[in-house]
């Protein structure tokens, strides 16, 4: 037993160590592409964080404690010795929270999807009323309170350079660019109906979750004698399309036990399991057919992005947002190249007479800074200071 | 009935248990008829807030209204009494909420935040237009259906004086009221907000949404009447 816990210390720090090395060198690579204004080369450095980005939130499953994870919780597994431990004081088994399709499914996680957090700890089925005054107020104060955070910090920047489930999307629409297959753009008016419907999703699922939840803690069983409220407190993760594709690629990996989780269903209920879903496959079936042909379909109705978007594009936040895209009306020629080449189809960018047009659907990939042609004219600015600007690319590959 | 019997001061702990069933069966009880509500009439975050706080203020005014009839008639009040009584309030409250359903399909009243002009101007005055009373009498009939917690109260209250009875069903009414339906209702009216594209459609969505449980709520009284 001592030896085991040794050797988890040993894992642990080996974690640390590879989880700074890898944020150092993506700031080294941050800090060249700024000093170097690598312009066109921006597309690579941000497939290069996506990657190291996924590595680090499930980094915890590649080096799991006891050889294959059989279930998702594992108390001690080195990623809650890493990160998610003592938080407060308090165990913090489930991961850090950060609002990105960082699932809580997957094992091995090191942080978790900041929606799951929120269905699951607004009311916890497990809690009685006395516990969940204490720790799951408390656990819910600081999954919310990180959302908030990260998202005026980063805003949709999670979306863009982070997400796993925005690198899948990415890496299908490299696919479809090898193939030489055109993409479809949407209409404007079908966009902003997909636009406009995460924020239902995100109303439906709380309000689910909400009422589920507080019935659980009231002690009122809504379906006897099964499991499905267990279920249904988590509404969005039945529907989600990033749960089954981590538990799959996980299971394909061999760092998760597949015939363990598909086991985990429920009887007459067939459609609903714990881990993988009838329902969450044909909704992933259909966003990876979707997102083949239009890119980051999925980014337009995330909820997750939502939620981003609302405490870093609305009402008071949006003054307090730290990382912003301006642009300078006077340099700008209307070419329509940011509106071409924007992989959520955001026209405020375009539409807008200069200074803040950060959109809330806009994820912050940049493409349109990397691409537009004239100097100075789009900006990444991080608290006032512009750290990227648009290059005159077209002059350079002239000469 | 723990709340109250651990706490010694009736005034605190009906305030207790009030807010301890505010945060978790209350709130659970009411957010799909006060949800539907503001689903139906497109109301925004201040407007979902204003319209959750009138609907509280109806149930602490139907709660007063029971904390009375229960001081004066406190020889005769008992557990049977109030499982009577029950079953016709439910019936008040599922008539109230099919009329309320049905107004907002017809859109036959304004609240002050429906778009056509029309509807608004349709015999509507200004005091309806600032007060919603669709909310307030959803919440009233609302409060005078009986939960399980408020019997236990109205039991408790029985006990003292009549004006103290009166004063702890009242409390217990502000309790529930405090509760995270406040801000659960002002946070929907925003989402929904959000997507104007959908509005005429979550709008007969919320209508019909009250209907359904407003039937739902009166055929399972018709059911245990008949």
């Amino acid at each position: 037993m001592e030896r085991e816990k040794g050797m988890l210390e040993t894992i642990a720090e080996i974690l640390r160590a590879t989880i700074a090395v890898g944020l150092v060198t993506a700031g080294i690579l941050a800090i060249l592409i700024w000093v170097k204004n690598l312009t066109r080369k921006l597309s690579a450095l941000r497939l290069f964080i996506q990657i190291v980005s996924v590595a680090v939130i499930f980094l915890g499953l590649i080096i799991g404690p006891f050889g294959v994870a059989e279930w998702a919780y594992l108390g001690s597994a080195p990623k809650d010795i890493a990160i998610g431990k003592n938080i407060l004081g308090r165990p913090y088994p489930d991961g850090l929270s950060v609002p990105t399709f960082a699932c809580y499914y997957a094992s091995g996680r090191t942080t978790t999807c900041v929606v799951w957090q929120l269905q699951s700890y607004i009311f916890p089925y497990w809690e009685t009323s006395s516990t969940y005054l204490t720790t799951g107020l408390e656990r819910l104060a600081i999954a919310f309170g990180l959302l908030v955070i990260m998202s005026l910090i980063f805003g949709r920047f999670f979306c863009g350079w982070i997400c796993p489930f925005g690198l899948y999307m990415d890496l299908l629409t490299r696919l479809r660019k090898t193939l030489k297959i055109k993409h479809w753009s949407l209409s404007e008016k079908a966009n902003e109906a997909l636009r406009q419907s995460r924020y239902l999703i995100i109303a439906a699922f709380l309000i689910l979750s909400v009422i589920l939840g507080m019935r659980a803690i009231a002690g009122v069983e809504l379906v006897s004698e099964s499991e499905l409220g267990r279920y249904l407190e988590m509404p969005f993760c039945q529907v989600c399309p990033a749960k089954p594709l981590f538990v799959l690629v996980e299971g394909a990996l061999g760092y998760m036990n597949l015939d363990y989780a598909l086991s985990q269903t429920i009887g007459d209920f067939a459609l609903t399991g714990w881990y993988l879903t009838s329902i969450n496959i044909i909704i992933l079936g259909v966003v990876t057919v979707g997102s083949f042909k239009v890119r980051r379909l999925w980014c337009r109705i995330c909820p997750l992005g939502g939620l981003i978007a609302l405490f870093s594009r609305f009402g008071p936040f949006k003054r307090l947002s730290l990382i912003k895209l301006t642009k300078i009306e006077e340099k700008c020629t209307k070419c329509g190249i940011c509106k071409r080449v924007c992989p959520t189809q955001v026209t405020e960018i375009y539409d807008k007479k200069g200074g803040d047009v950060t959109a809330s659907d806009c994820i912050l990939c940049f493409r349109c800074v990397e691409m537009c042609p004239y100097e100075g004219c789009l900006n990444v600015e991080v608290a006032g200071k512009t750290i990227y600007k648009s290059k005159n690319w077209l002059q350079e590959e002239e000469e | 009935m723990t709340v109250l019997e651990q706490i010694s001061n009736p005034y605190l702990a009906s305030l207790s248990l009030g807010l301890l069933y505010g945060l978790t069966f209350c709130a659970s009880a009411c957010l799909p008829y006060i949800i539907s509500y503001i689903a139906g009439i497109g109301a925004g975050f201040k407007k979902g807030i204003i319209i959750t706080s009138i609907y509280n203020s109806g149930r602490i005014v139907a709660y007063a209204i029971i904390g009375t009839i229960a001081a004066l008639l406190s020889t005769v009040i008992s557990e049977e009494v109030f499982g009577f009584y029950q079953q016709y309030s439910s019936i008040a409250f599922g008539a109230a909420i099919i009329i309320i359903g049905v107004t907002i399909l017809l859109k036959k009243f304004g609240t002050g935040t429906c778009t056509a002009k029309k509807s608004c101007d349709l015999g509507v005055s200004k005091l309806t237009q600032r007060f919603d009373i669709r909310a307030f009498s959803m919440g009233f009939t609302r409060g005078l259906t009986l939960c399980p917690p408020l019997i236990a109260l109205l039991l408790y209250a029985v006990t003292f004086s009549q004006v103290d009875c009166i004063i702890l069903t009242v409390l217990f009414g502000v309790g529930t009221a405090l509760s995270p339906l406040l801000l659960l209702g002002g946070a929907t009216g925003w989402l929904l907000n959000k997507a104007p594209l959908f509005r005429t459609w979550l709008s007969r969505i919320g209508g019909a949404a009250l209907i359904v449980m407003g039937l739902s709520v009166l055929f399972n009284s018709l059911s245990i009447i008949i």
